[in-house]
């Protein structure tokens, strides 16, 4: 069952199409990472899903309600963490927890006590005296400490040191182990969400490039490098699901994305008689990016 | 506690400080009002001087007030901002509805319960009891309630103070270009036109600001608000050019009338003619009709001070003249009736020409000077609609000729400050009043503005004053020396000086009659309306106007 579902999603800003006809289906139970370069429409789409900004065309369905209709009883259950959300800075961090809990029936005041510990956060200071990343750690706290069914992270680690991301990272683990959640996060640093994800969307200009499980994801990319002895000069046009073929010197490199050892060096071996072909796993990083850049230069050649 | 209450309960935590400094200039105004009662100072010049220093004082908090509690109430609104997607409540399980419900809760604590709390003290420190109070507490709502809903709606359609206030600043700029536009080129209008046009102008801007603020809670579609009150703003400048209605004639003509009032009726009988001379036409005169009316059955202590009319004169020879206005009167022989003066003396010559004691409607003509002549023989007949305001005058208070005394009833109060013996046998009387004024008099100039008379107030309007003794056989009106009024809370503010000679004061009859006479008070206050079609079939032109004709006077 799906948590979240789009259906030709679209969302314009004048002229500009931020999110273009958005298919997505986030899992329950998954976490589900949103990648791509800035300005691809990740927040946007966060937006559209959030009901903070109403769809230019299709529909969102979250909670398997629409989300144009959002209403307490979803919200409720829902988390939502963005870096440039606003706070009540004037409160301290106490007051701000225990505002919150009132408008949260499920509130659980030990998971409450015992993420204010892992975090050390400091009580009795206001939120205007504390740093970006312990700001983070109280949004992150008080979305977690109800134990909503989804939560909804839009760049939370942006401009954070290696070690308050650790910890943000720790604790939503920690939290996530006890199950009966899905994450929505949106990042355009794969690295960030590595660890946490088992789910990728990646996102460019508007469009989803892919949607896929991490474990299917890492299986099916590979990176070909086929060492040529006297080959032929022209590389062709490449079969389905290479990517960014590319020849230097003797060695020919290629990212396969429909990875299946014998069929990949059959494959090989029909173009490059005479080469020596190795694969190596690629990391998400990886991936995304040569999917970002397929997905440009195929729309290059479209409006070509 | 509910999620609702911990919102109003946050924003109040939150504006604290500010609100505590917003009591601090409601409260400073009354201990202004206090000490503008209590001033003494023997030189004349030197009083008024002080006073209109502690009344500036006064006036620049209560200029503060209305400043800082304006931007208070669009920081109450802005505190959990409608149109910012980063707003902390939008992603929360809050409903806009439950939003808007929190807002108003904390909107009726922190402007309204907050400043009554305020107000308490220096209300009943004047002697207000709790008519008088739950009166002031609407004129409170009134006021308070007017200048919140207008912050409120534009703070629904803006995000920071900044914004707010530059969205105030450009709305009241331009309405004010558009407003002066229409007027110059537009044709003129009846005065009772431009108070409805006015009256319905801010009723659409009321109004817009109801949908707009009701509209942005539960939709937060910024844009479309903003469309609304665009569209409001120039349904406001269509009516204030377009707008025909007139209220007097359409609307408030069903006016209350109290039922000791049902058997008054009113008459159209006596004409006056005033040809005040050529206008800048050769063959044109503005002729001022006076035509007296005679209201029969009127109760003891009832009067009528002021109205308006609205009907046709028409002349044997087919003319007509379509005319509306308003109605003069004067209920001074009414209050001689209730302080119980054994005889009503004579005023003070030219005080009161004696057609205005009784009801009289002004229609002002430019005609052809050869119709002047012909008016005198031709005397026409009048059919219309009269509107009397009703006031019931009651004696208010009673104040022994004692420095320090002070007496007063049903909100008033008087206090004798000091007395004064002339050198020639006259007495100088210092007086303080407080009395409970309405709403609009809580809006500087409104009254000129819309056109009313003199008195500008309609709420207790006609004071007057005599120094009685106690029997009553021996009355003297007031020759008054107004030093200041001014306002405070709800409360009108008087200090007065009341002169008399030593040949008023003289009684060989009764040579000690001041050792025990007193002020008396009388106040009208309104209470309702008389509403009557009226016809003549002649208007007789009176022996008295005759009389005060003026001549014809020559332009240069």
């Amino acid at each position: 069952m799906n948590i979240i579902e789009t259906i030709n999603l679209t969302r314009r800003f004048g002229r500009t199409e931020a999110v273009h006809g958005l298919a997505l289906a986030v899992p329950e139970g998954s976490v589900f990472a949103l990648l791509g370069p800035n300005g691809a429409g990740k927040s946007t789409t966060i937006k559209l899903l959030m009901n903070l900004i109403p769809p230019t065309a299709g529909e969102a369905r979250v909670l398997g309600v629409a989300s144009t209709a959002l209403g307490p009883r979803q919200r409720a259950q829902i988390g939502y963490v963005a870096e440039n959300q606003a706070l009540p800075l004037w409160m301290t961090v106490r007051e701000y927890l225990d505002y919150c809990r009132a408008f949260y029936p499920s509130w659980d005041r030990t998971l409450e006590q015992t993420m204010l510990t892992r975090f050390e956060l400091p009580e009795t200071r206001t939120l205007a005296k504390l740093s970006r990343g312990m700001l983070m750690k109280v949004a992150l706290l008080s979305s977690l400490a109800y134990r909503p069914k989804l939560l909804v992270l839009d760049e939370p680690f942006s401009g954070l040191d290696p070690l308050v991301r650790d910890e943000l990272v720790r604790g939503m683990l920690e939290v996530s182990e006890q199950g009966g959640w899905t994450v929505l996060i949106s990042s355009h640093d794969i690295e960030e969400v590595e660890r946490l994800c088992d789910w990728i969307a990646v996102m460019d200009e508007g469009r989803l490039q892919f949607a896929e499980a991490t474990e299917g994801l890492l299986a099916r990319f590979r990176r070909i490098e086929v060492s040529l002895q006297g080959g032929p000069a022209e590389l062709g046009s490449p079969p389905p699901g290479w990517l960014g073929l590319e020849r230097t010197g003797d060695l020919v490199r290629v990212i396969d994305s429909r990875y299946q050892r014998e069929a990949t060096e059959r494959a090989c071996r029909e173009r490059f008689p005479t080469g020596t072909v190795t694969a190596q796993p690629l990391t998400l990083r990886e991936i995304s990016i040569a999917l970002a850049r397929a997905g440009r230069a195929a729309r290059k050649g479209a409006a070509a | 506690m509910s999620p609702t209450w911990q919102i109003v309960w946050k924003d109040c935590r939150r504006l604290r400080w500010p609100l505590v400094f917003w009591a601090a200039l409601i409260a400073g105004q009354f201990l202004l009002g206090a000490q503008i009662l209590r001033q003494v100072e023997s030189e004349p010049i030197v009083l008024r001087r002080t006073l209109e220093m502690l009344d500036g004082l006064r006036l620049i908090l209560w200029v503060g007030q209305v400043f800082f509690g304006y931007i208070l109430v669009a920081a109450l609104v802005q505190e959990d901002p409608l149109s910012d997607q980063r707003a902390w409540w939008v992603t929360r399980p809050i409903s806009g509805a439950r939003l808007l419900g929190a807002k108003l809760a904390a909107l009726v604590l922190c402007f309204w319960v907050l400043p009554l709390v305020v107000m308490l003290p220096w209300w009943l420190n004047r002697g207000y009891d709790g008519r008088e109070m739950a009166l002031a507490s609407l004129q409170l709502t009134v006021a308070q309630g007017g200048l919140s809903l207008f912050a409120f709606g534009l703070a629904t359609v803006t995000t920071t103070a900044a914004s707010f206030v530059v969205a105030n600043g450009v709305l009241i700029f331009a309405w004010i270009c558009c407003v002066t536009t229409i007027l110059v080129d537009s044709p003129p209008v009846a005065p009772i036109v431009s108070l409805t046009r006015f009256c319905l102008a801010i009723l659409i801007a009321l109004g817009t600001l109801v949908a707009i603020s009701v509209h942005q809670f539960l939709t937060r579609r910024t844009l479309r608000s903003w469309a609304m009150l665009g569209a409001g703003f120039a349904l406001t400048l269509l009516v204030v050019r377009f707008s025909t209605a007139d209220w007097m004639g359409r609307y408030s003509w069903a006016g209350s009338e109290p039922s000791e009032l049902a058997a008054v009726s009113l008459q159209v009988g006596q004409v006056d003619f005033l040809d005040n001379g050529r206008t800048a036409e050769a063959d044109e005169s503005i002729v001022n009709m006076r035509i007296g009316v005679r209201a029969d059955h009127v109760p003891v202590g009832f009067a009528f001070t002021g109205g308006e009319f609205q009907g046709t004169l028409r002349w044997p020879d087919g003319m007509k003249l379509e005319r509306s206005g308003w109605v003069n009167t004067y209920p001074g022989p009414v209050a001689w009736q209730l302080m119980g003066a054994v005889h009503a003396p004579e005023e003070g010559a030219g005080r009161m020409q004696a057609l205005s004691r009784a009801p009289s409607m002004l229609v002002t003509a430019r005609l052809p000077r050869s119709f002047v002549e012909k008016l005198r023989n031709q005397t026409p007949v009048w059919q219309g609609h009269l509107q009397l305001y009703v006031f019931l005058g009651e004696v208010v208070a009673e104040v022994p000729l004692k420095a320090g005394a002070q007496d007063g009833r049903k909100g008033h109060r008087v206090q004798v400050l000091s007395l004064e013996h002339a050198a020639n046998g006259g007495l100088l009387v210092d007086t303080a009043e407080s009395e409970p004024v309405l709403a609009l008099d809580l809006i500087p100039g409104f009254y000129s503005l819309m056109g009313f008379g003199a008195s500008g107030r309609v709420g207790v309007q006609g004071m007057f004053y005599a120094l009685c003794s106690r029997d009553r056989t021996k009355c003297l009106p007031l020759a008054e020396a107004r030093q200041l009024y001014t306002l405070a809370g709800t409360v009108g503010l008087e200090r007065r000086k009341f002169s008399f000679t030593a040949e008023q004061l003289a009684d060989p009859a009764h040579p000690n009659w001041l050792d025990d006479a007193v002020i008396v008070k009388v106040a009208f206050r309104r209470v309702g309306t008389v509403n009557r079609d009226v016809r003549t079939d002649a208007l007789i032109e009176s022996d008295f106007s005759r009389q005060q004709r003026t001549a014809p006077r020559r332009r240069p």
